[in-house]
């Protein structure tokens, strides 16, 4: 299964891009084993779904000064010395998931540069206008690492 | 020359407040206090805001338990309103309280305080967490995070989303309750009940290591109040309030939530934002009491349900049965009873009914709504004007109940436990954890928001800073 968790603060403008592209991803993305999750914040009860996935994606806004900007990295599992509670990292529940159920898939992180992160319910008009274009890399990324990780072969439709 | 500790943040607890530590020219502890350090002023903002709207403004007070303040806003409506709501939307309306008070503890007990308990109070603090519970037991740490996503699913089920759910409204709920969605709560209560079972299992064989814990945390004598029914049993979402001395005897019963301005009174205190309720009759100290699940299992005869009644003989040979440190014990107990409670609920003939609210416009200037939060009681209670708009809005949230009996127990874990000038990892965090057993949600209680780091200052008596321990 390929994983992907949008998350953010839909109250906060840019900060939920995560959550739209990710919604984009479940009509752009042919695979047959495709999961998207759409959630405020990471949270530790995500571990077990991510113990069952292959591939992780997770999408997230981050600061910066070119709005609209999609950068991504590979995550590698990291524990955290939090009390795993408020703030969880990608990097965290990828070692809860190797602690717990012996799994932890590839992940990525993506993360998107936002324009605007004020009270609001609604993107900014910067990342408005450049949502298929952003949607389009975000989807050219996963492809890749889907390929990388000779997922395709008995998983895409 | 005495000094003064300050633990600034406390961890491990939904909110932010610090401890401070007074000693003594001996260098023992003479005086401490929990100081709660935030401030929202939700009842001040929520004014003139028409009252259909307070039920989803009320939950945004907080993440961890909006359910609580859902329920408890959306019965001061309905007092508003004036109307009995259906029989069903009462059930269904407790079956969402269960899985939020359910989702809740396990959050309390697996998350925050298991390190403590599976690790000891001196463990490396870098492993006591729940990354450190995993390595130590995956089992456990797969249970707790089983368990919340359990009530969370369940809440999610019913309400539409885990958190800030919009599905409880003034004179009901909004929709009723598909066979299917039943089946599949039935499906996850029965899995969270067997977590809870060895969990309570599992905390009965290592309670003994906490000794000297149990009877620290046991030196402060409190009444206790909450909810129960005509059965005296355990009773999370209606009924009466009763008071019970710590010899287990009643010192108010069957008294009105809706009254409660008449017996319950909030003092302010300089240290702290949290207001202090007392049982006003008594006053302080005397009136001073506790809730929360070892309130309500110190104050009902039974559960009302099979295996936490089994649990609850056990608990009552307990050599300190009011000692704080048993709130941990109390919330396993409770988390069966939610479980075994749902399951009852679902069970009920009228579950699916379409009959799940109550139309009707204002037919009162007030309205009071009293349930049982997590935590304890939590009190909702507004006063509207001739179009309906909130004119006052008094909230008496439970980790305010028990301010008092916090900051009496933060002083004698100190005395117990702190000696001298120079500040100890575990002395610091034995006396963060009896704030953490009392599982505080400060953000509710000052209905203010934060996450709960602790600070602990040593302080001369002069006033000079000794020491300082942050994180």
């Amino acid at each position: 299964m390929i994983l992907i968790i949008g998350y953010g603060n839909p109250l906060r403008s840019d900060d939920s891009i995560g959550q739209h592209v990710a919604q984009a991803m479940q009509q752009l993305l042919q695979y047959t084993r495709l999961q998207v999750h759409i959630t405020y914040q990471l949270v530790p009860e995500l571990v077990s779904l991510i113990s069952r996935a292959e591939i992780v994606v997770f999408i997230d806004a981050q600061i910066g000064s070119s709005p609209g900007e999609v950068i991504h990295q590979i995550v590698a599992p990291e524990a955290s010395i939090g009390s795993l509670t408020h703030h969880v990292s990608p990097a965290t529940l990828l070692s809860a998931a190797w602690e717990l159920y012996g799994k932890a898939p590839r992940g990525i992180l993506i993360s998107i540069t936002g324009a605007d992160f004020d009270y609001g319910c609604e993107l900014s008009v910067q990342l408005r206008q450049k949502l298929p274009t952003i949607a389009d890399q975000v989807k050219a990324i996963i492809e890749s690492s889907a390929k990388v990780h000779v997922y395709e072969e008995n998983d895409h439709a | 020359m005495g000094e003064r500790i300050v633990i600034d943040p406390v961890t491990r607890i939904e909110g932010h407040a610090k401890i401070t530590i007074q000693l003594n020219d001996a260098g023992e502890v003479e005086d401490a206090h929990f100081h709660v350090t935030q401030l929202r002023g939700f009842e001040k903002f929520c004014e003139g805001r028409p009252f259909h709207e307070m039920p989803a403004l009320m939950s945004r007070i907080c993440g961890i338990c909006p359910v609580s303040h859902l329920v408890a806003s959306a019965k001061a409506c309905d007092a508003l309103l004036a109307v009995h709501i259906p029989p069903t939307a009462q059930n269904l309306r407790r079956i969402l309280n269960l899985a939020q008070i359910a989702q809740s503890h396990a959050l309390s007990f697996f998350y925050l305080s298991s390190p403590d308990l599976l690790l000891g109070m001196d463990a490396d603090p870098v492993q006591r967490n729940l990354f450190g519970v995993a390595q130590a037991q995956p089992q456990l740490a797969r249970d707790g995070i089983r368990l919340r996503q359990i009530g969370q699913q369940i809440i999610e089920l019913l309400g539409g989303k885990r958190i800030h759910p919009a599905w409880v409204v003034p004179g009901g709920v909004s929709e009723p309750l598909t066979s299917e969605k039943r089946d599949q709560i039935l499906a996850m209560s029965h899995d969270g009940f067997e977590i809870a079972l060895r969990t309570l299992y599992w905390y009965r064989s290592v309670m003994s290591n906490y000794r000297e814990e149990i009877q620290a945390f046991g030196v402060v004598r409190t009444m206790f109040m909450g909810l129960t029914n005509e059965r005296d049993e355990l009773e999370m979402y209606d009924g009466f309030l009763r008071l019970q001395d710590a010899d287990g005897t009643a010192v108010a019963d069957r008294l009105n939530p809706e009254d409660y301005e008449q017996f319950i009174t909030e003092q302010v205190e300089p240290w702290t934002y949290l207001k202090s309720p007392v049982y006003k009759p008594l006053g302080y100290p005397a009136g001073v009491y506790r809730v929360g699940p070892l309130a309500r299992l110190n104050i009902v005869k039974s559960c009302g349900t099979p295996c936490a009644d089994e649990a609850l003989e056990e608990f009552r040979k307990l050599d300190h049965p009011q000692s704080s440190f048993h709130y941990h014990y109390a919330r396993l107990i409770e988390i069966l009873y939610c479980f075994e409670k749902i399951e009852q609920l679902l069970h009920t003939p009228d579950i699916l009914s379409d009959r799940v609210r109550a139309h009707a416009q204002p037919n009162s200037d007030h309205g009071v709504g009293v349930s049982e939060a997590p935590r304890g009681t939590l009190i909702h209670h507004y006063q509207i004007d001739e179009n309906g708009l909130i004119t006052r809005a008094n909230l008496i949230i439970a980790t305010g109940h028990n301010n008092y009996a916090m900051d009496k127990n933060v002083l004698e874990v100190a005395k117990r436990f702190v000696h001298g000038a120079r500040l100890t990892e575990g002395m610091l965090n034995r006396v963060e954890a009896v704030i953490r057993a009392f599982d505080p949600c400060l953000s509710c209680s000052t209905h203010a928001i934060g996450q709960m780091p602790l600070q602990v200052q040593l302080v001369a008596p002069s006033g000079e800073l000794i020491d300082e321990i942050k994180r």
